[in-house]
């Protein structure tokens, strides 16, 4: 049993005692985040510095406690749930951001700057900072690295790994490496790509060395209107197969419209089944080409109505809307459950289709806002837990739904990460031999199996399994692999 | 030397269990176009992945193309070309999709494409002990557990052979224009700010060489814009890129990465340091931060490059020719080694090639 | 861990970690008090996806969970769980809330977060020192309850002065208030209708010159003005402040006092927001009715349309005018653009945009006085915000907003004249009939 009391003692001592909480009432705030799993944890800290966060993990490492990194807590995964005696380090009071270097289109943040204040930030240069999750006025940098965020325009512009060039990293036994360079290349295995996406479970991200774009020139964005859910899906592989990559494709079904269209009042037809909000960017001419080349694909599937945003304000419009939509969704009911499944772009109208039936035959409403031109479902099953037998019947429909994709060819998580909620369901893409792979990762950053325990991989998942010829006669070992084990 | 030379991943699998047993040290082989990056090493067998070069599945309006690790980069290309795609590696022809992967090339559109590893989207790898593993998804996006093919990529064949991978593959541009201009690092520092939306700006000694693609009306008004910059020599509508890489004559190549806007202090201040019959040519990335120096040999110039480019934030490894990675510690040397000790825990592929002494 | 039954297996994702359970009720009894309390409906309309958090001005300045509508919220739902106390941790995260209802305005799930606060507040008012309770109850039940006694509370201010603690010093302006408003204002020509002023109790103690110019500009514009003299303090502060049962007893007073009029019209924000809720705080259909009828001064100005002034109202020149987004205007009404609009009718008058403008400047009704530390860091970057628009006036609709203002611009050295948008109006209105009467 870990000591708490002292562990509390040594924190405030390193911190302060206002950065660190222990009162009962003041835990439960950090019991979850915006995922529907609860849990709790002994001890929360608020560090400032970087010399902050090795205490933090230093006192962690001496009484053995788990650490849970948590950023803004938005997470959709149950990736920042604390368990059990957990120590939460919440990094959202590093908040500054440090550095912004136009000339190399880099900027060096805390974890803790919003994701949209750094956008704000950079725009009088010109820039921006492409992902853009739809919880972009509240995630923070650091915990975008941690889920690997997308967002809509990551369609066009590639999700977090591709934007982000370095990571200053606490790891579990207090050092800090930088991995990743302001360089195009940095020298040892690309640790920074296998941090980036992590979900805490490798280190505490205490810095990050963003890639800024260059705001395109034009910009154009338009909503498509349809009568039939099918119709629209298939526009999504219609615009792609033509060899067009808008900025973003973004699809909302019915439900999903009346929620944020009584929020945002955008104008949103809420007699559609579907809309699509397109964008695409780019020199004028190319905005010209591509925006015909999108009307065309959705003549060809009966769109009712095209409107083009006349200007910013109403592209502003029409985007928070959108970026509004799960937040809109207590207006059906108080819980939601949601899956991030991606699946082939082909497979859009088959697998939307299957959604729909799986739901109504669990009798849970579902709606549906999400990246189309990613594949990337974000079903969403509303629900009142306080009816009895719902919760139940949700789960039974969220596996169908998650079995329905990845026999689609679909994987379970293309920006929200597998956190807690969803690790139950890796063995469905990974084999043993894959997860004892990805144990061994987590485990030459973790030996000791402190950060963020019980995320991302299942319960049975070991590296000990996968490598199990270290420390023994190397060709004993190879003879010990059972025959088949290898495929 | 022996000569491994498997016909599939079962047999790759199979070898790497017999060498682990053997103890038997292994050099992992694509198409010989980028095995000379890395430290030095001595091997007792080469394994040959060249025979591992079947397309697994390519569905153009999925834009993702799902090869064999040993296939040639020509022949993804003449497959994607069917597809109207690319795959913009830019590695010679006869280079294999997986030694491209395995030493992260540089492609000399980075600017535009970004790099190898964000196109790498799911990987089947084969490790030390002969457990084939795969990660990732057949998704355009996923964060699905740990990105084993991150780690992969880059890593020399030192932690695993690449067997399969699924790229991510994008529309081959309407229209492609390769325009040469006269003038150097300054020139071409003028034309990044000044072009909008360039595919590359590779600045030369005396020449400066952009690719600009998209739409028709697209290149056109980047043309135009070079244009007011500095007068237009050469356009091309078709063809690789660059037109040469006079680089490429000399014995030894390092490829340098530096932060992007130190590239000019990189390249004008070393070379009056450095004895002036050994300088070759060099070519350069603007926006991107690495660039390729052709040197006489290895010796006392290496040297001096990458104090230079260290100085500056950057490493400067070779990619042609003796010289190794250089001596650059990586960060995070114990979290190096044991992920070296997991996945290759006999020590057999390739020790001492990589970073670290790894 | 979700119920299945025996020899069920159940679905994958539905066995969670020890320690761990899917969020809902626990099955225990909520540890509310007696009274008023968040109801579990109210709690339920919280997804906690944290769109609200970082338009919250406490949560921006701390970054901590408990200082934000989301954590409030989900410490409010521990006590309806039954898993948590109202205690001193309760009352303190509650006690830091501005009530500004930013929060509302951005959540998409319309979350009635303001209500909810009410009623914890209720919740925790048992907790506090005897002597705090008795401030308070002097304050917000005493002293607002009671015109006359406001009244005399203002003429002593001069004297007790020096006795007052520095920052109500600072705070409280000086100068009388003059000539209180007439009971009827009869207009110009004929009457469009009759329009009854909600006077304030702050508003009409230490800005009196704001309601002159609210009748003169409401008269001018063809409505007859009422001052019914049975009005009382509308109760926002009460209702801000735990004291909901005063607040019912001043509305139902109000309710009478205005029933005579087509118009309800409230000068300063806060006492409009409160007013325009005195359905949802009542009940009922008379009290809904009541609210429809309300509308803030500027909105009301800009709904039935104004005379153009001739002229400005300082000279020929332009004027740059700041304006402030008093929260329960901008949040609680949404009004933004209304007041906007009017000002822009005013020759010369240029608006300038606050930076960070939808950000509340601490004032808060009583929270200057209850948690000077963030009020202060907020007056701070308001103040800061507001100076460098370069405007010389600051145009701000609601008295509390008004005194913080002037008192954060007087502490870093800056000149600038705050004034109601209303009385911009009313100056240029008086400078074009001089300008007519010269000719």
């Amino acid at each position: 049993m870990a000591d708490v009391d002292a562990a509390r003692r040594e924190l405030e001592e390193a911190l302060g005692t206002t950065e660190v909480l222990s009162d009962p009432l003041a835990l439960t705030l950090y019991a979850r985040d915006a995922a529907m799993v609860e849990g709790g944890c002994a001890l929360v800290a608020f560090p400032h510095t970087v010399e902050d966060v090795v205490a933090c993990m230093q006192v962690a490492a001496r009484h053995a406690l788990p650490v849970v990194p948590r950023g803004s807590g938005t997470g959709l995964a149950g990736g920042a749930t604390p368990i059990g005696d957990a120590l939460v380090v919440v990094t959202s009071k590093m908040d500054r951001i440090l550095e912004v270097r136009p000339e190399d289109r880099l900027a060096w943040v805390e974890p803790g700057v919003l994701n949209l204040d750094l956008a704000n930030a950079v725009a009088p240069l010109g820039f921006t900072y492409a992902p853009d999750p739809s919880s972009q006025q509240t995630c923070s940098i650091g915990g975008n690295v941690n889920t690997n965020a997308g967002g809509p325009h990551c369609l066009a512009y590639g999700v977090t790994s591709s934007h982000v060039l370095a990571v200053d990293v606490v790891l579990p036994d207090g050092t800090v490496e930088r991995f990743g360079s302001e360089a195009p290349e940095a020298p040892g295995y690309d640790l920074r790509g296998i941090l980036i996406g992590s979900e805490g479970t490798l280190g505490i991200v205490v810095g990050a060395c963003v890639r800024l774009t260059p705001e395109p020139p034009a910009v154009r964005t338009m909503l498509l209107d349809f009568s039939a859910v099918k119709d629209c899906a298939a526009t999504v592989s219609s615009i792609i197969a033509g060899g067009v990559v808008p900025a973003a494709v973004e699809m909302m079904d019915h439900g999903i419209i009346v929620a944020a269209e009584s929020f945002a009042h955008a104008g949103y037809p809420t007699d559609a089944a579907a809309v699509l909000l397109v964008e695409v960017d780019g020199l004028p001419e190319a905005v010209e080409a591509q925006s015909r080349a999108v009307e065309n694909a959705a003549r060809d599937h009966g769109v009712r109505t095209i409107r083009v945003a006349a200007d910013d304000a109403e592209r502003a419009l029409l985007w928070k809307g959108r970026k509004s939509a799960f937040g809109a969704v207590a207006q059906i009911a108080p819980h939601y459950h949601l899956h991030d499944c991606v699946v082939p772009r082909s497979k859009l109208v088959d697998v939307l289709a299957g959604v729909y039936e799986i739901a109504g035959r669990h009798d849970i409403i579902v709606t549906n806002v999400f990246h189309a031109g990613d594949g990337n479902l974000h079903p969403l099953l509303s629900f009142d837990r306080r009816i009895p037998g719902t919760l139940e019947r949700v789960l039974s429909a969220s596996e169908q739904i998650v079995r329905l994709c990845v026999n689609n060819g679909g994987s379970l998580s293309g920006e929200h990460g597998i956190g807690l909620e969803k690790r139950d369901f890796m063995p469905l893409m990974f084999s043993e031999v894959d997860l004892g792979a990805q144990a061994c990762v987590r485990a030459a950053f973790d030996p000791e199996g402190r950060m963020n325990p019980h995320k991302v991989l299942p319960a049975g998942a070991r590296c000990g399994d996968f490598a199990m010829a270290r420390g023994t006669d190397a060709a004993q070992a190879a003879q010990s692999i059972p025959e088949g084990s290898w495929i | 030397m022996d000569l491994i030379h498997p016909m599939d991943k079962l047999e790759v699998a199979k070898a790497l269990r017999q060498a682990t047993a053997d103890r038997k040290r292994l050099l992992v082989v694509g198409g010989r176009t980028h095995v000379d990056k890395g430290e030095p090493c001595e091997v007792d067998a080469e394994l040959w992945t060249t025979q591992l070069d079947g397309l697994v599945a390519y569905e153009p309006a999925e834009m993702i193309a799902v090869v064999e690790a040993g296939m040639r980069v020509g022949e993804l290309d003449r497959i994607l070309w069917d597809g109207g795609q690319e795959w913009p590696c830019d590695a010679p022809p006869r280079a294999t999709v997986g030694g491209v992967i395995a030493a992260a090339a540089t492609s000399p559109r980075r600017l535009r494409v970004g790099p190898i590893r964000d196109t790498v989207i799911e990987m089947e790898v084969v490790t030390g002990d002969g457990r084939l593993v795969r990660s990732g998804a057949r998704t355009v996006k996923s964060v699905t557990g740990y990105d084993l093919h991150k780690l992969m990529t880059g890593s020399l064949g030192t932690l695993g052979v690449i067997v399969q991978v699924a790229l991510k593959v994008r529309p081959r541009p309407r229209s492609r224009r390769s325009v040469r201009v006269a003038g150097g690092l300054e020139v071409g520092r003028r034309l990044l700010d000044a072009v909008p939306g360039p595919t590359a700006v590779l600045a030369m000694p005396e020449v400066v060489e952009l690719r600009l693609e998209g739409w028709p009306e697209e290149t056109e008004r980047q043309v135009e814009a070079t244009d007011r910059v500095a007068p237009v020599t050469v356009v091309t509508e078709e063809g690789a890129f660059p037109f040469e890489r006079p680089w490429e004559a000399s014995a030894v190549i390092a490829e340098a990465a530096v932060p992007p806007s130190r590239l000019a202090e990189f390249l004008t201040r070393p070379f009056h340091d450095l004895p002036g019959p050994h300088l070759g040519s060099w070519g350069a990335l603007l926006g991107v931060g690495i660039a390729w120096v052709g040197l006489s040999s290895s010796d006392g110039d290496l040297e001096a490059l990458r104090t230079r480019a260290r100085a500056l934030g950057g490493i400067a490894p070779v990619v042609k020719g003796p010289g190794g990675l250089g001596n650059d510690v990586p960060p995070g040397l114990d979290v190096h080694r044991r992920l070296k000790a997991s996945f290759d825990p006999a020590g057999v592929l390739a020790p001492g090639r990589f970073w670290g002494g790894i | 861990m979700a119920g299945f039954g025996e020899g069920v297996e159940p679905p994958l994702g539905a066995v969670m970690p020890e320690g761990t359970r899917f969020i809902g009720p626990v099955g225990l009894a909520a540890n509310w008090r007696p009274g008023d309390a968040p109801s579990d409906d109210d709690l339920a309309t919280c997804v906690a996806c944290g769109l609200c958090l970082p338009h919250c001005p406490t949560y921006r300045l701390t970054g901590e969970e408990s200082a934000s509508p989301r954590g409030r919220i989900a410490a409010m739902r521990a006590v309806a769980d039954g898993r948590a106390n109202v205690d001193a941790t309760f009352a303190r995260f509650m006690d830091l809330c501005l009530e500004c209802r930013a929060c509302e305005d951005v959540c998409p799930s319309h979350v009635p977060f303001g209500r909810m606060m009410e009623r914890a507040r209720v919740q925790i008012e048992p907790l506090r020192t005897r002597r705090a309770r008795f401030v308070r109850w002097l304050g917000l039940s005493v002293v607002l309850r009671r015109r006359w006694v406001l009244s005399l509370g203002r003429r002593l201010t001069p004297l007790a002065r020096p006795f007052l603690r520095k920052r109500v010093r600072t705070l409280v302006p000086g100068g009388g208030p003059g000539r209180r408003v007439a009971r009827t204002t009869e207009p110009e020509g004929p009457a469009k209708g009759t329009v009854a002023l909600v006077t304030g109790c702050v508003q009409d103690q230490w800005y009196r010159p704001a309601n002159r110019a609210t009748v003169r500009v409401l008269a001018r514009n063809g409505w007859r003005v009422i001052a019914p003299r049975h009005q009382v303090c509308c109760g926002a502060l009460q209702a801000h402040n735990g004291r909901l049962s005063t607040a019912r007893k001043l509305a139902r007073r109000n309710l009478a006092a205005f029933r005579d009029a087509d118009w309800v019209v409230v000068a300063a924000a806060g006492c409009g927001a409160h007013v325009k809720e005195y359905g949802d705080l009542l009940g009922g259909e008379e009290a809904t009715a009541f609210s429809a009828r309300v509308r803030d001064l500027m909105e009301f100005l800009d709904e039935q349309g104004v005379e153009r002034p001739g002229h400005g109202p300082a000279g020929e020149g332009p004027i740059r005018v700041a304006y402030h987004d008093a929260c329960h205007a901008l949040r609680a009404q949404r009004i933004k653009e209304q007041p906007r609009a009017v000002l822009r009718l005013i020759p010369g008058v240029e608006i300038a945009e606050v930076p960070d403008g939808d950000r509340c400047c601490g004032a808060a009704g009583l929270y200057n006085v209850l948690e000077p530390d963030m009020s202060d860091r907020l007056m701070e970057q308001k103040a800061a915000s507001i100076a460098s628009t370069e405007a010389t006036i600051v145009a701000s609709a609601n008295p509390g907003c008004t005194m913080q203002i002037a008192a954060g611009l007087r502490n870093a050295g800056r000149r600038l004249e705050v004034l109601h948008p209303v009385e911009l109006l009313d100056r240029a209105y008086a400078a074009a009939d001089a300008r007519a009467d010269d000719r």
